[in-house]
């Protein structure tokens, strides 16, 4: 008895918020199919959904409905979660990698690089960019953003990574220098925006799911696989490296690699997210830091929990963005930054108060 | 053998370590003492391989220490450090359970599990299997610290000798626990023929247990010998700048006690 309660600490009980988390967030897109301006029932949406796999259910729709799903709500949805899972993944492995519940890819400029690059992108379109722009198409905005974010993230890592060794302290200083850097140009840019340009970029830099169509998430999809699929791989070395980098090493993991392996991929992630997205905020901390309070802070369940709840946490976002003001949109960024800032706030304070 | 050869490492244009030539036999525990500031973690972290020496080279078992892989090393060999920066609320037992992360890939969780709950038993950390690390005292998560480590090396690899390196683990611990925990390490070198090094600032302590001593003092090895030759008055006066007066300790007669005189008129 007493070994058995000893055995495998959690396994249980991993595996049900696990399942729990991906009920919740298989009822979110079943729901979020059906909201907005144009109403379709939940069992409309299942109908119209397993009539793909030829089955059929007892709720009557139209071709209305379908199209509705197929080519406006479809896109959107799964880009909505595919971006919140990776926002909300790539928040608890750069949590993990600096040790501190309060990090955060923006921090260390991924999210602020991708979004100069796009605002460049933008704004020299029909100008300096104008073959590049006609090459890419649909991957030229994704593209301008995913290399801003990785030019930061490398920058910022050169610099901190000096003598073989990262050191996460200057990471984080250089972030915030290069934080500061890329808002000034992204205002400088933004000045000499014209006005069609200006309310593109208001639209995309406070964060929208609403352009989505399945080109834009068929170009995102590798690397947000890439992020997803590659991150929870490196659960033990992250759960080691919370002891300190040397004990990490002595446990037998490639410290060095590992922390080059997660910046990497979270760059590719974030990048994406931004490209496609624009700016949505808290969700890479609000996320995983809901998950430790229930669950402790293994990454082995954190980074799985995270993506699932990171996904229902956007859509239900993403929900009250298009319900709130119908039939106008309110930027989903906005409703994260509306939500999350208390949430962050709460956080320092709790911090502040158990960590003395 | 774990060795160090005519090792020199220099921090920020300082001279730590001045040409230091040491080793841990298999079975055998190495007491390092030393003042504050001698070098005693410098030495560990170089011999560990945290610290890449200037000069000279770190083997075990005649392979130099570069040579090794990285998870064939964290099998046979378990570092203990002076202080964790754990901050994030971890469980006691994943906390130890961690130990065995080198052996998980042919290992079975079962077997893995026994070994953790030895460990625990061992350090007398069963008690709080559940608790949050974070929320432990110092003494307390340092023997939590140890049994993680001890999970590492707990079972052989081969016929390869285990090594365990302690960095101060008697520093936040109760009389009681400074012996047990010396205790745990006598018992892993007679019993699993592991070698020892153990950081001590306790001269008894280090007299107590271990069959060698190295004293430190400002980057250079003073005495490298059995605790009986080593502790010598005339030597702790000029290496701490203390008077003691070495007497022979009354139910171990081979080894010798350490009595520190009172110092009159001290300011």
């Amino acid at each position: 008895m007493m070994k058995a309660a000893f055995a495998m600490p959690g396994e249980t009980k991993r595996y049900a918020v696990l399942g729990g988390l991906t009920l919740v967030l298989f009822v979110m897109v079943i729901v979020s199919l059906g909201i907005g301006a144009y109403s379709i029932s939940p069992g409309q949406v299942l109908a119209i959904l397993s009539e793909v796999f030829g089955l059929q259910l007892p709720w009557p729709f139209d071709d209305g409905h379908r199209a509705i799903l197929e080519s406006i709500r479809g896109p959107r949805i799964a880009l909505g979660v595919l971006i919140g899972a990776t926002l909300a993944v790539s928040g608890a492995a750069m949590q993990g990698l600096f040790r501190n519940p309060l990090a955060d890819p923006a921090l260390i400029g991924v999210s602020s690089g991708a979004a100069l690059a796009a605002v460049a992108a933008i704004v020299l379109e029909t100008s300096l960019l104008r073959n590049v722009a006609q090459i890419l198409g649909y991957y030229y905005l994704p593209a301008a953003a995913f290399s801003g974010g990785f030019a930061v993230t490398w920058l910022v890592y050169r610099f901190a990574g000096s003598g073989g060794r990262l050191d996460i302290a200057s990471l984080l200083l250089a972030g915030v220098a290069v934080n500061a850097l890329a808002g000034s140009l992204t205002g400088l840019l933004t000045s000499i925006a014209d006005d069609q340009q200006l309310r593109t970029l208001t639209f995309w830099s406070m964060g929208s799911l609403g352009g989505a169509n399945w080109s834009q998430v068929v170009a995102g999809l590798p690397f947000f696989l890439l992020n997803l699929l590659l991150l929870p791989y490196f659960s033990s070395a992250l759960n080691a490296l919370l002891l300190g980098e040397a004990e990490a090493g002595h446990l037998g993991f490639s410290v060095e690699t590992v922390k080059t392996a997660v910046i990497v991929l979270v760059a590719l992630g974030v990048g994406c997210c931004v490209a496609l997205g624009g700016i949505i905020g808290f969700i890479g901390l609000v996320v995983p830091h809901l998950l430790r309070l229930r669950l402790g802070p293994d990454h082995r369940i954190i980074l799985p929990g995270s993506a699932l709840l990171g996904a229902s946490l956007l859509l239900a976002s993403d929900g009250l963005a298009r319900s709130l003001a119908v039939p106008a949109e309110i930027p989903i960024g906005i409703v994260t930054g509306v939500l999350g800032s208390p949430f962050f706030l709460w956080l320092l304070y709790r911090q502040r108060m158990l960590g003395g | 053998m774990l060795e160090a050869r005519k090792i020199v490492v220099d921090i920020g244009g300082k001279r730590l370590l001045d040409d230091i030539t040491l080793c841990v036999k298999p079975g055998e525990v190495l007491a390092v003492v030393g003042p504050n500031g001698a070098g005693k973690s410098t030495l560990l972290k170089t011999m560990c391989g945290d610290l890449i020496p200037q000069h000279g080279f770190i083997t075990m078992n005649g392979t130099e220490l570069d040579d090794w892989p990285i998870a064939e090393l964290a099998r046979v060999r378990g570092v203990l450090p002076q202080n964790s920066t754990l901050s994030f609320p971890f469980t006691v037992l994943e906390v130890v359970a961690m130990g065995r992360c080198p052996h998980r890939r042919n290992g079975d969780p079962a077997h893995d599990d026994a070994i953790v709950r030895q460990a625990m038993a061992l350090t007398d950390t069963e008690g709080f299997v559940d608790r949050i690390y974070t929320t432990l005292s110092g003494g307390e998560r340092q023997r939590v610290q140890l049994a993680r480590v001890l999970t590492q090396i707990w079972e052989p690899v081969g016929d390869l000798p285990r090594y365990l390196l302690l960095d101060e683990p008697t520093s936040a611990l109760d009389l009681a626990h400074q012996h047990s925990v010396l205790a745990i390490a006598r018992r892993f070198a007679d019993r699993f023929q592991a070698g020892v090094l153990a950081i001590l600032h306790d001269l008894n302590l280090a007299a107590l247990y271990a069959d060698r001593i190295a004293v430190l003092h400002s980057g250079r090895l003073m005495a490298f010998d059995s605790p009986e030759r080593v502790l010598d008055a005339d030597l702790i006066m000029e290496i701490f700048g203390y008077p003691v007066t070495i007497a022979v300790h009354p139910t171990k007669t081979d080894c010798p006690l350490v009595i520190p005189h009172l110092l009159q008129n001290a300011e």
